[in-house]
């Protein structure tokens, strides 16, 4: 069946021109199935549970509360916050990690002795799981009394600062952009290796050297890396959590509490999951939102 | 006045020495080609000229000025690269202003350049276009457009039309030529094509293995060439290089050539000298009284002239260069002959013994 042509009538040793030979619908049939269903039941249940009466605490209060769910939430400004201070998380670390991977990239591309070495250096945060780090970050360098931080400002004589207190989603984009500019890094090294020699021996001919060399010539070819760079970061950087909570939990308040991090307390620390299945639904959509500007304008970049 | 003076210059590279005892007058206006092999060190030379690479030891003078530690920038040349180099993300005009811009040349300025230099080249249509949309040889265009805005003493080649067509290289062949006698401009075009260099140049420059073989006009090169070497570089096809060993008969001088035969040498020759032979194939003609005997193994009909190989033993084939008419058919044997003025001879060490003083 599989391998018998569609259309009886080129049956004939004729090749069509168009028209596939082998039927291939039902070789993709299983993996388009089953990621289906691995889409479609999550989704369901989410929006099926952002309509119930569903406490955790309270087995009785079932039926269906509509959309008392998302009223709750959209009139609370702990979602508008949470919403904020994702935004700010994003468009920080993509900052950070496009400037200073930028700079890396630049500084590993040059020619010096040990650069292999360096080179495994600067990738080396990718690897370490995102609790480990943060758990390091939070014991060892930012902890007011022990870190190192507050050794090297007491030794020059200055006051030691309380990260979590203090700057609690500054540091947390600390630690997140830690962890992401080797990925920024690697992609960029790869770019800049694929950048002509030529056209940089034609641009220094030409007079641009250091400063503006990088401006009008380096920085120009790396370009459509950086939107690569920002669109995949984007995806994960939405779902940061694990920092948070082995960090701050969300808080001093509310002060660094996410929508992923306002979700799971919503769900699991208030025990509402009516209202945290109404949470993820308003979070599906932003995401969609970002999404599309995303990839309209990455899809521009690329074409160009 | 523009000349570039190179002074026993030198490159090397840790123990390697790559290019060593450039001596070398390039005169004002003057159409220069650096000719030689893949790796023959002529590339390095036009970058340490440019700038581009380190000079190991001697001098550079432009316009007698030693330039050897001055920026590529501030040298006053422009290079044209074989990959053309062009800046992706500008447009035509861009890359062509780039250097007047970085200059800090006023707008105005910069704007009259570029038309004027687009109007040289027929790019005056495509300045707002970018590289990736225009083709191989408006690209090339751009790169030279790109040169000749910067108004500089010196125009530098690095195998410019090698990335294009046959048809379009002849064509750029032709431009460039006529653009060299409209700017008036010393140019120095690196090459490995002896096509070009015979074409275009004023003076050839012979490079192989990081020295000077020989420099000349096109014509002296073609006519005396000094070693084996440029002998068989210069010239298409190549020219017949026969190796043989010198014996005396009666007084006379003969050549035994290792493929067997033996051919008269008008010259005194210390006999069991090693020597090589050579002939250009327009010089050898049918001549059924001729010294040479062969049989015709291919015969290649390119239209308006015949090349004719011929096994004059051992396999070794001698080329025949003549008119449309076929000098016979594939497995005829033929006598070849040619004039005693057109004969090269080397010797051992591979330079040249005049049979007689040349004009």
């Amino acid at each position: 069946m599989l391998l018998s042509p569609k259309n009886p009538a080129l049956a004939r040793p004729v090749v069509a021109e168009d028209e596939p030979l082998i039927n291939t619908t039902p070789l993709m049939a299983p993996s388009v199935v089953l990621l289906f269903i691995w889409m479609i039941v999550p989704l369901a249940m989410t929006l099926w549970f952002s309509v119930q009466r569903y406490n955790l605490l309270d087995p009785t209060s079932v039926g269906f509360a509509w959309f008392d769910n998302y009223e709750f939430l959209l009139t609370d400004p702990a979602l508008l916050n949470a919403i904020k201070n994702t935004i700010a998380l994003v468009v920080g670390v993509l900052a950070a990690t496009v400037v200073f991977g930028v700079a890396c990239a630049v500084a590993l591309d040059a020619q010096f002795p040990g650069r292999g070495i360096a080179r495994l250096f600067c990738i080396i945060p990718f690897f370490v799981m995102p609790t480990v780090s943060a758990l390091v970050w939070k014991n060892l360098l930012m902890n007011p009394v022990n870190g190192l931080f507050s050794w090297v400002l007491k030794s020059v004589g200055l006051p030691a600062i309380d990260w979590f207190s203090n700057y609690p989603l500054s540091s947390i984009g600390i630690i997140v952009a830690w962890q992401w500019i080797p990925f920024a890094t690697l992609i960029l090294l790869t770019s800049l290796q694929s950048l002509d020699r030529e056209q940089i021996e034609a641009a220094r001919m030409d007079g641009a050297r250091g400063w503006t060399l990088f401006w009008n010539i380096t920085l120009p070819h790396l370009y459509r890396s950086i939107t690569i760079v920002v669109m995949i970061e984007t995806i994960f950087l939405l779902s940061v959590f694990a920092e948070i909570l082995v960090t701050t939990s969300g808080g001093p308040g509310e002060a660094s509490t996410t929508l992923p991090f306002l979700i799971y307390k919503t769900a699991l620390l208030d025990y509402d999951v009516g209202g945290a299945s109404a949470g993820g639904v308003i979070a599906i959509i932003l995401a969609n939102i970002v999404a599309f500007f995303l990839v309209r304008t990455i899809a521009h970049n690329l074409e160009r | 006045m523009s000349s570039v003076t190179l002074n026993q210059i030198g490159k090397s590279y840790g123990a390697l020495e790559v290019v060593s005892g450039i001596n070398l007058e390039i005169a004002d206006k003057e159409f220069v080609v650096l000719v030689g092999p893949s790796g023959c060190g002529k590339t390095t030379l036009l970058r340490m000229i440019a700038g581009l690479e380190t000079i190991t030891v001697g001098d550079l003078l432009i316009d007698g000025e030693r330039v050897n530690r001055v920026r590529p920038d501030e040298r006053g040349l422009a290079m044209v690269f074989q990959s053309y180099a062009l800046y992706p993300h500008m447009t035509v005009a861009d890359n062509m202003s780039f250097a007047l811009r970085l200059a800090g040349v006023d707008k105005s300025e910069r704007d009259r350049k570029v038309n004027e230099a687009a109007k040289i080249l027929q790019l005056d249509h495509l300045l707002q276009r970018r590289p990736a949309q225009l083709s191989g040889g408006q690209r090339q265009r751009v790169a030279i457009g790109r040169a000749i805005v910067r108004d500089p003493k010196v125009f530098l080649f690095d195998e410019p039309l090698s990335n294009l067509d046959a048809a379009l290289r002849i064509q750029m062949r032709i431009e460039l030529a006529r653009l060299h006698k409209q700017l008036s401009a010393t140019m120095i075009y690196v090459t490995h094509d002896q096509v070009e260099a015979m074409t275009m140049a004023d003076r050839i420059v012979v490079v192989n293995k990081g020295g000077i073989e020989q420099v000349g006009t096109p014509m002296e090169i073609y006519q005396n060439p000094d070693t084996v070497f440029v002998a068989g570089f210069i010239g298409s096809p190549k020219m017949n290089l026969f190796e043989a060993t010198a014996t005396t008969v009666d007084g006379r001088t003969f050549a035994h050539l290792n493929s067997g035969q033996k051919i008269s040498v008008p010259m005194q020759l210390k006999p069991g000298t090693q020597i090589t032979l050579g002939v250009r194939p327009e010089a050898l003609t049918a001549d059924s009284s001729g010294p040479l005997a062969g049989e015709i193994t291919v015969i290649e009909h390119l239209g308006g002239e015949t090349l004719t190989y011929v096994d004059i033993g051992n396999g070794k084939l001698a080329t025949i260069k003549s008119g449309e008419a076929s000098l016979g058919q594939v497995g005829d044997t033929i006598r070849v002959s040619f004039a005693a003025d057109r004969l090269h001879v080397f010797g051992p060490d591979g330079r040249a013994i005049r049979i007689q003083p040349r004009h």
